[in-house]
């Protein structure tokens, strides 16, 4: 099994269509403008157009999705670098040393330098991504029921140990994740859970108005409530004066000793992005810190370092094809804009793991020369708008919350043409809010409602092929292994914990 | 709020979803700990329960963690902060009479119900947001004709609900 060269082929001649490379460059400029624009991140802008593109050709859809996607997280740095405020959390460190270089006249190179290791990081992840997704899809071969219920808990125990500081909060969540996905007819007996008599909960809550709310009208909400009028003015402010930007491109002798540092922290952050749940940010604060711990001039690090503006740069894209590879092969999201495009596959009939690889080989190639193709689109409209894209910040949160709240509805509506669509985007949208007032991370709640029906089904239907013998998920090799990361993964915060406890 | 009350009562919330779930499963005869019709294999109740006992007791465990860490604040409440969280209701509050404007007119007017519901929540959304009545009436309009330029006729979408 594996992706022959005639299904690239076939899937590559089909990425020659005009409608394809159009709606590439109109997700890029949507993806430059979420990213540029505080307030908004890549998952709210995916969460909000992945109804949209529902009503496009799956090849035009997914082609919107990736440009937006991958020029968000590289838009991100734009506003880090030119007010000091990150656009993505994946940005957090491109602040340190992007503004930095901003005073001291040389705003352009920043710019330049966030286009063309943005570009590197996803190029170089991407790249993983073809290489390796097909070998560890065809490892998947091997497993049955036991394996994938391993599988899906290891995604979640994953996401509950590395998505938020508070291990219990994430559990609980985690929880009521699968709790809420047993809503609907049961996935082995058939018997109706929870549906009240409601014919639209037959089918379980549906996952994309839930990201929409979360990340839509939910994150609206919480932007109102912790609203700084007096941050807001200094940022206005800052946004006012127009230092002089400078060359954009770096020199030959600055790209030499640049470049090796660029593709070692692809490689790191293609790794860190394969994990579920540890996303841009996570990759960028890791690969800055390590760099700065390796580098000839760790002093200028945090100062207006070019070397530190690339690291962060390369590391904050670099996950994205890490991501991917988890997603596609494995079916488990290896962040919140995976997970919403794991349901943005599964409207599409398609569902992530090894038949990607064989009923979908073609669609599966068209992704992949998609991602490639979306950093291609944005290194040539980042290098060449890197002077005017300063003008995109002066827009106004409230211009923004304005149009994502009808944008919410109107995308949630969209899905199926169903109001309850709405209603339940509305409810996840107050449960969004909370969570993020009451410190509850998001993630595990996501991942448990995602995963739920996977996990459950493939218990039960273990159970059933063993007679009901739980001994069938330790004698398997694989499930075994993933057993014993489960139990890792649970137990080390406990013992990190207690080891704190005895120091102090 | 202080950790006191917000862990607590975030844990007691959790609970509540716990035991609702453990007594809806409880009383549905369909939803059985264990199979009827296999040996030993999990019935539709199985995940349900488990999950609903697991909630409970770590709901629990927020509580007792929450009564124990008194001393942290979630938010710290300015004068700002309150006039947000009137803003923030506020907006909520436009958005549910959006809805259910939407949801009682629409069986009379159809798609142009919605259109009207749109421009009406834009005009009060933007003053919520003490924008000026020249940028409030320019925004809604250019809004609300991009909704139906994109959804309506771009799309076919008529939102009928």
């Amino acid at each position: 099994m594996g992706i022959g060269l005639d299904v690239w082929a076939a899937g590559l001649s089909e990425l020659m269509r005009p409608s394809v490379i159009l709606f590439l460059f109109l997700g890029v400029l949507i993806g430059t403008m979420i990213g540029a624009l505080p307030g908004l991140s890549a998952t709210m802008g995916i969460a909000i157009m992945t109804p949209i593109t529902f009503w496009f050709d799956p090849t035009d859809g997914f082609a919107m999705l990736m440009g937006l996607w991958n020029a968000a997280i590289f838009a991100g740095g734009i506003t880090a670098i030119l007010i000091n405020t990150p656009g993505t959390p994946a940005s957090i460190t491109q602040s340190f040393d992007g503004y930095a270089l901003y005073k001291q006249g040389k705003g352009g190179l920043a710019l330049g330098i966030n286009v063309i290791f943005s570009f590197m990081g996803g190029i170089i992840s991407t790249l993983a991504l073809i290489l390796f997704a097909t070998p560890i899809a065809r490892f998947t071969v091997t497993f049955n029921s036991a394996e994938y219920f391993m599988l899906a808990g290891f995604g979640l125990s994953m996401m509950v140990a590395v998505s938020g500081g508070d291990v219990l909060k994430g559990l609980i969540l985690g929880l009521a994740g699968i709790l809420l996905s047993t809503i609907g007819l049961d996935p082995i007996l058939g018997v109706k859970r929870f549906t009240f008599g409601n014919v639209n909960l037959l089918a379980g809550i549906s996952f994309i108005p839930v990201m929409i709310g979360m990340f839509g009208i939910g994150e609206v909400m919480y932007q109102i409530f912790t609203r700084n009028k007096e941050q807001e003015a200094k940022e206005i402010e800052a946004r006012k004066v127009n230092l002089a930007l400078g060359k954009v491109l770096p020199t030959k002798k600055e790209m030499k000793g640049l470049v090796p540092r660029g593709v070692v922290t692809s490689l790191v952050a293609t790794i860190i992005g394969a994990i579920p749940a540890a996303g841009g940010d996570i990759s960028a604060v890791i690969c800055w810190g390590n760099a700065k711990k390796f580098s000839k001039h760790p002093e200028e690090y945090g100062k207006g370092s070019i070397e530190g503006l690339a690291v962060s740069s390369a590391a904050n894209n670099g996950v994205l094809g890490g991501a991917m590879t988890t997603m596609m092969t494995l079916g488990i999201p290896g962040d919140a804009v995976t997970a919403i495009l794991i349901g943005s596959l599964t409207m599409y009939g398609m569902q992530p793991g090894i038949k990607m690889f064989t009923e979908n080989a073609k669609f599966t190639t068209q992704i992949m020369a998609l991602m490639v193709l979306a950093n291609v689109a944005f290194l040539i409209l980042g290098l060449a708008t890197a002077k005017v894209s300063a003008k995109v910040l002066n827009v106004a949160q409230p211009t923004v919350w304005c149009a994502v709240c009808v944008l919410c509805v109107v995308g949630a509506y969209a899905l199926n043409n169903n109001f309850f669509d709405v209603l339940v985007m509305f409810a996840a949208a107050i449960l969004g809010f909370l969570f993020k007032v009451l410190e509850f991370p998001t993630g595990p709640f996501i991942l448990g409602l995602l995963l739920g029906s996977m996990l459950e089904s493939n218990m039960r239907r273990a159970l059933v092929m063993s007679n009901g013998s739980y001994a069938t998920f330790v004698t398997r090799p694989v499930s075994c292994v993933l057993l014993i990361f489960v139990v890792i993964t649970f137990l080390y915060p406990i013992v990190k914990s207690l080891k704190g406890k005895k120091n102090k | 709020m202080k950790k006191l009350k917000a862990d607590a009562i975030a844990g007691l919330l959790c609970m509540a979803l716990g035991a609702f779930f453990l007594i809806m499963t409880a009383t549905n005869h369909q939803l059985s700990f264990i199979a009827t019709t296999s040996d030993g294999v999990p019935g539709g109740g199985f995940f349900p329960y488990i999950l609903s006992v697991l909630i409970i007791i770590m709901g629990g465990a927020l509580v007792v963690r929450g009564l124990r860490q008194a001393d942290k604040q979630y938010v710290q409440w300015t004068p700002e902060n309150k006039k947000n969280l009137k803003i923030m209701f506020l907006t909520v509050a436009g958005i549910v009479v959006f809805l259910i404007a939407w949801k009682i007119t629409a069986p009379y007017f159809g798609n142009n119900a919605f259109m009207a519901c749109v421009f009406l929540l834009e005009i009060y959304l933007n003053k919520l947001f003490e924008r000026s009545w020249k940028f409030t009436l320019i925004y809604a309009v250019v809004f609300t004709l991009f909704i139906y330029l994109v959804f309506n006729l771009g799309f076919s979408i008529l939102f009928n609900a």
